[in-house]
């Protein structure tokens, strides 16, 4: 009977032990992926005729933008933010691959997005593919991209989603960033997983 | 005999209370039809506006996608047949949404 009793509170001690193990996983500030997602990884070309891929690459995180270059408000503020993110991580901040990628691949030649990218910081990394690498990567992150109304066939916006993603250096999908959580939650998380 | 019924209560209420379940879950049926559950257990159509509540400092959401497409709720993408949990920090959120036909629009209200 006594045994009982002592079992009981053993069990109860065990279980809160195990929740608090639970409770003290690593915490991130943007919206965590629970249980982090695997990413296929893409290959694209840079300018200078080498190749890109977004693979793994062991402890080096990457974040990724989906967004276009004519972009007016969500793309420069996204890539202002990063370069605060990166100014914060210091020297850490060359362990991170910042990547842009564009969702205009019509107008977005793999220059103009790689370009566009380093006018904010020469780091960045800005890619464009083509059709079928760019409606692949974007079901791939779950990036949805509309085409507006025009004047003309050249002027036009494109409505998209704005959260920045976080892949660790497992290529697995830990977290997202929604347009307007700050860049503080990016720099600090991108501290946590280096 | 009324001491043991309470601490069986008690346990319980404890139990209920502190089992980790999403503070609020949507299930994407066949054909893309939303439906939200909050922490109660009430489900209700996925409207417009998606109000999470709860305690500590973050929200679970939990998707559910029964629809042999992908989706995407302003932020949460789900792959087909499958499930995803979120953990968001209290804010506002918007985005498209693939089960909101009409306006495509849906505003994640985390408090």
């Amino acid at each position: 009977m006594c045994g009982r009793r002592m079992r009981t509170p053993g069990i109860l001690l065990a279980a809160l032990v195990s929740l608090a193990a639970c409770a003290s996983e690593r915490q991130l500030h943007g919206v965590m992926i629970d249980p982090p997602r695997e990413i296929a990884s893409f290959a694209f070309t840079l300018p200078s005729g080498a190749a890109m891929n977004t693979a793994p690459e062991a402890g080096r995180p990457m974040v990724l933008f989906f967004g276009y270059t004519h972009c007016p408000d969500v793309c420069p503020t996204t890539l202002a933010d990063w370069k605060r993110a990166a100014q914060k991580l210091g020297k850490d901040a060359a362990r991170v691959r910042f990547v842009f990628v564009s969702v205009d691949p019509e107008r977005d030649t793999p220059a103009a997005a790689d370009r566009y990218a380093k006018q904010f910081d020469t780091t960045f990394v800005g890619v464009s593919g083509d059709s079928t690498t760019t409606a692949r990567i974007m079901n791939e992150f779950g990036v949805a991209a509309a085409r507006e109304s025009g004047t003309d066939s050249t002027n036009y916006s494109v409505s998209h989603s704005g959260s920045a993603f976080l892949v660790d250096a497992k290529g697995r999908l830990v977290a997202m960033y929604p347009f307007g959580i700050g860049w503080e939650a990016l720099a600090a998380d991108l501290k946590t997983v280096l | 005999m009324h001491y043991r019924a309470a601490a069986i209560t008690v346990g319980a209420a404890v139990i209920w209370f502190s089992w980790p379940r999403p503070d609020a879950q949507i299930r994407i049926a066949l054909g893309g039809i939303a439906t939200l559950t909050n922490a109660f257990g009430l489900t209700s159509a996925l409207g417009d506006t998606l109000r999470v509540g709860g305690g500590g400092a973050r929200r679970t959401v939990r998707v559910i996608n029964a629809d042999t497409l992908p989706h995407v709720l302003a932020m949460f993408s789900v792959n087909p047949n499958s499930q995803q949990d979120f953990s968001v920090p209290p804010g506002v959120y918007e985005g498209t949404c693939s089960v909101h036909k009409g306006n495509t629009q849906l505003t994640v209200l985390v408090r």
